[in-house]
């Protein structure tokens, strides 16, 4: 009994950092934008096809693995920039309602395109013999999913330095946080955005590759980690990094919770738990660039 | 006075539908310190921030430098050794007192003769302890201080500096009076002031603008103010 609560919680955590994975690009996004990316998903499950082109079923090894991520990240990043340069950039100023609309009709071209590209088949992953074993540490444990932990901490850290130590961190939260003062200042304004953008499309990029593993890869890959990471971002404080980690290792736990406690009302804990927090706490956790 | 450097013909400024600054022309001269005065809401800050392109649809022709902006960015105006200081201060909460000199010395571009962290505290000592304070921990009265600072530390050609006074303590004022003079005689800098603070306008600046419901109805010297009694009844009396 007791291994099967660690087990779920060991899973709970695993989930928590796949949801960050994805949340991370989405809040970047937010922060910048104010723009809810609805295509966020389609973008990731872009950069697991990627992935999976890269590597076939299985990474021959742990190398190639990490570079099909990152070039992933690369592909994706690149459709960022075209995604900015076409559609975000001429919606600064105009009214959310078209922001979203917009956002909705990337995602359907995107989704579309990746359906044209890459077919409607749905190919089954595995991770490289690296990451293929299982340990005992009490509880059976898979190297992959440590893997995973391990991938969306080191995103936090990179991102959590990368905002508030660099330079150009500094930059990217200036403008996040007042565009027109970085723009009276002589920032410019427009390119900053722009390479956040690509960041964050990056990030899905990134999280695809890493995350297409152990899953079956299809067209509705995205569907399942939006939904969380968007109730992360949510909860954490729209444009939280920070808030977004916390807040999705929290949905992870209560969907991994939800499977032994609840088992007949899949999903149930997530609602329930988005409700409280948003009850207890509407501007999230780290409010700061939720404006 | 020098050779003009701003030169406003025909400004027409609009927000949205309204109509809000009506065939304003001015100049001001290089090194030259000019005020605008005028009552709440007769557009000073709309007319700095048509100088700056930064918020309201701008008509009519802006020269600097004896060049026409045209729709020059503000970005690119402030590159070009303008200055903003917005009334509304718009510190950088998330960075220190020094970071938000940085990032304003950053955003001025290359090729200025900038003076350095040490220099623009010295010009502002209030800030002297406070440089690696967070910008979001100041008072508002320090947040004022370091967006003048913020300004200066760029070594613009010209500062649009809208209504610094507001919310300071009387002793303040009078400091920043002496410290705007100062940085702006020792940079060179021109100054384009937007004050309803009387004195600090006097103190700070040589000719006096008033502008009413976005028209200018007086220009002149002080000594041509005092001598229109009437007129600073009629439009600046609250
Ligand atoms: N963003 C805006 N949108 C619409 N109207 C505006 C906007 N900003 C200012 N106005 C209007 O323009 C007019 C001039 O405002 P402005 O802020 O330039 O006055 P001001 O002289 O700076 O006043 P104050 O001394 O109160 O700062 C006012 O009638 C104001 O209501
Ligand atoms: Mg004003």
């Amino acid at each position: 009994m007791m291994s099967l609560y660690l087990f779920s919680l060991f899973n709970g955590l695993v989930m928590g950092q796949a949801i960050f994975l994805v949340a991370a690009g989405l809040t970047l996004a937010f922060g910048i934008m104010k723009i809810f990316n609805f295509a966020h998903g389609a973008f990731f499950m872009i950069g697991a096809y990627v992935a999976h082109a890269l590597t076939g079923q299985e990474a021959a090894s742990l190398p190639l693995f990490l570079g099909a991520a990152f070039a992933a990240a690369i592909v994706v990043g690149a459709m960022g920039v075209a995604t900015d340069l076409v559609v975000f950039r001429r919606l600064a100023g105009v009214p959310t309602e078209y922001t979203l609309i917009a956002a909705f009709s990337v995602m359907l071209l995107a989704s579309g395109g990746a359906e044209l590209v890459f077919g409607q088949g749905i190919h089954a992953i595995y991770p490289p013999a690296a990451l293929g074993g299982l340990i005992q540490m009490g509880i059976p444990i898979s190297v992959y999913s440590i893997f995973i932990v391990g991938a969306g901490v080191v995103a936090f850290l990179v991102l959590e330095i990368g905002l508030n130590r660099l330079w150009f961190g500094k930059l990217i939260q200036a403008v996040a946080r007042d565009p027109w003062m970085s723009d009276v200042a002589g920032l410019r304004v427009q390119r900053i955005k722009l390479i956040s953008v690509a960041i964050s499309f990056a990030l899905a990029g990134l999280a695809g590759g890493l995350l297409v593993a152990n899953q079956s890869l299809s067209l509705d890959l995205g569907h399942s980690y939006l939904l969380l990471a968007f109730c992360a971002v949510i909860v954490g404080g729209l444009g939280s990094v920070k808030g977004a980690f916390f807040a999705a290792i929290l949905f992870g736990l209560a969907d991994s919770l939800n499977y032994i406690l609840l088992p007949t009302m899949p999903g149930v804990a997530v609602y329930a738990l988005l409700i409280v927090l948003v009850l207890i706490r509407p501007q999230g956790f780290y409010p700061e660039l939720s404006q | 006075m020098g050779s003009i450097m701003l030169e406003l013909n025909g400004i027409e400024a609009f927000y949205g539908q309204a109509h809000i600054l009506h065939g304003i022309s001015l100049a001001v001269g290089e090194g030259e310190r000019v005020a605008i005065v005028g009552r709440n809401g007769a557009g000073k800050s709309t007319l700095l921030k048509s100088v700056m392109n930064a918020g309201p649809k701008v008509r009519g022709e802006i020269r600097f430098d004896g060049m026409s902006l045209g729709t020059i960015s503000a970005c690119d105006r402030t590159r070009r050794g303008m200055t903003l200081v917005p009334e509304d201060r718009r510190i950088f909460t998330h960075i220190t007192v020094a970071e938000n000199i940085r990032l304003a010395q950053h955003g001025a571009g290359p090729g200025r003769d900038l003076p350095a962290l040490d220099e623009v505290i010295r010009a502002f000592p209030i800030l002297k302890d406070l440089t690696q304070r967070p910008g979001g921990q100041l008072s508002g009265g320090q947040q004022q201080i370091l967006a003048v600072a913020r300004g200066i530390a760029t070594r613009p050609r010209l500062m649009l500096l809208d209504e610094p006074t507001e919310g300071l303590a009387p002793v303040i004022v009078e400091s920043l009076a002496q410290e705007v003079i100062t940085a702006c005689d020792r940079f060179g800098i021109a100054l384009l002031l937007a004050e309803q603070n009387l004195w600090f306008a006097r103190q700070c600046a040589t000719q006096v603008v008033i502008i009413d419901s976005g028209q200018i109805v007086f220009s002149g010297d002080w000594a041509a103010f005092d001598a229109s009694a009437e007129l600073v009844e009629r439009y600046l009396a609250v």
